[in-house]
């Protein structure tokens, strides 16, 4: 009976995690970013260049993504940038929106940022 | 000798000795060492690692990453010598073994012991570049190997302009400032393993502030010799081209001091036609972007 009681917390446990993992994977703006702590960033006139130590990778973020990168190292949630974001350029909230989810996805899957759901 | 700004003596070499001397330098003295354990005096032993064509391993008592201004360390280079980084005396002992000689002591230790000791204490941080005197200032070429940096180091050398370096050089920041701190006085036009080429005596020994790096990039014979200047991550090809010392535990360091420079030192990218013919070419268009020559 102890055996069985155990089996099922674990397969409880594995759904949950299994739900979160998949939740993660599944961008929205409530969600934040973790920062790989592998991962080095300076700017460098008005560009930030990013080091990712785990395969030496250097990558380029042009003035738009600078932005975005230095608001999100403000721990904010994804829609808390974007609010930062429209208040200092000009442009339509829907597209921003759209083009800021591509380019944290970009970001995910160079290795160099994680997002979290606040939830899990 | 005048090496990295530090007047360096090897004691019980005659034939290395020279007659080259500067009072206000700190003096490191590179004596042998009879008998020398390793293993009494340092707790701690790497694998071994391949450079210059030998096999190399590192002692030290405490971890490298801990290393600073008083932290002595080893290096074995196998069956050929042991060098000692006495930290507290600040001198080099060397220790024979059976593929000794005096030549391959001043290879080793010039070349790489000593840059390696300079770097870990924090005093300097090293780039693999070609350097010469333009102007009372340095320019420092970068490249991929075969880029041509020798070449034209030696091409500036032929047109009367002195060395800093064909290998490697010593970087120092003072402020907003970056400075060129020069190698040591020889010059190897031609890729021999474990020398250091025949000795320079048009030679900088003081340090010279940088006015651009040139990063070579090689072109056709017949194109249009470009200058380009590099913003933003572009710059930062001519310093990852230009590792010359790679402990994994300094590239965060490194990385944030390089991009520093890069905010206050100008850096080109020049095409070179690959045409030894044009080479007076390529020295002409960096030259007079530094020292323009008098209009008549």
């Amino acid at each position: 009976m102890k055996y069985i009681i155990q089996l099922l917390i674990g397969l409880i446990l594995r759904i949950w995690y299994n739900s979160c993992k998949n939740r993660k994977e599944i961008m929205n703006l409530s969600q934040k970013i973790i920062f790989v702590d592998t991962v080095f960033s300076q700017e460098v006139d008005g560009e930030m260049v990013l080091l990712n130590m785990n395969n030496e990778n250097y990558f380029g973020l042009d003035e738009m993504g600078t932005a975005i990168w230095q608001v999100m190292q403000e721990n904010k949630t994804l829609q808390e940038v974007l609010e930062a974001i429209l208040e200092q350029y000009e442009v339509e909230a829907e597209v921003l929106e759209k083009d800021l989810l591509i380019f944290v996805d970009r970001l995910v899957k160079s290795g160099l940022i994680r997002i979290l759901n606040d939830k899990c | 000798m005048i090496v990295f700004n530090r007047h360096i003596v090897f004691q019980n070499e005659e034939t290395l000795q020279t007659h080259i001397s500067h009072d206000s330098l700190e003096t490191i003295n590179v004596a042998e060492e009879k008998e020398y354990s390793l293993q009494k005096n340092f707790l701690l032993k790497s694998g071994w690692y391949p450079m210059s064509g030998r096999e190399m391993r590192y002692y030290s008592s405490k971890p490298f990453e801990e290393a600073g201004r008083i932290f002595s360390w080893a290096l074995e280079i196998k069956d050929t010598m042991t060098l000692v980084w006495d930290a507290d005396q600040r001198n080099i002992l060397y220790t024979k073994k059976k593929e000794y000689t005096p030549q391959i002591l001043k290879f080793w230790v010039l070349h790489t012991f000593i840059p390696l000791i300079l770097e870990l204490e924090r005093s300097y941080h090293f780039l693999h570049v070609g350097s010469v005197e333009v102007a009372d200032k340095a320019v420092l070429f970068s490249a991929f190997s075969y880029g041509g940096k020798s070449t034209l180091t030696d091409y500036f050398m032929q047109n009367g302009h002195a060395m800093l370096t064909d290998d490697s050089i010593a970087i120092e920041s003072r402020g907003d400032t970056y400075f060129a701190v020069s190698s040591y006085p020889f010059h190897r036009p031609f890729r021999e393993i474990e020398t250091l080429g025949y000795p320079v005596v048009n030679f900088v020994t003081d340090p010279k502030p940088i006015h651009a790096v040139y990063l070579l990039e090689k072109s056709e014979p017949d194109v249009a010799i470009e200058v380009t200047e590099l913003k933003g991550i572009e710059k930062f090809k001519a310093f990852y081209y230009s590792s010359f010392i790679d402990f994994d535990f300094m590239k965060q360091e490194r990385f944030g001091f390089f991009a520093e420079m890069a905010k206050n030192v100008a850096i080109y990218k020049i095409t070179i036609p690959w045409n030894i013919e044009r080479l007076d070419e390529v020295y002409h268009t960096i030259v007079d972007r530094i020292d323009p020559p008098d209009m008549v």
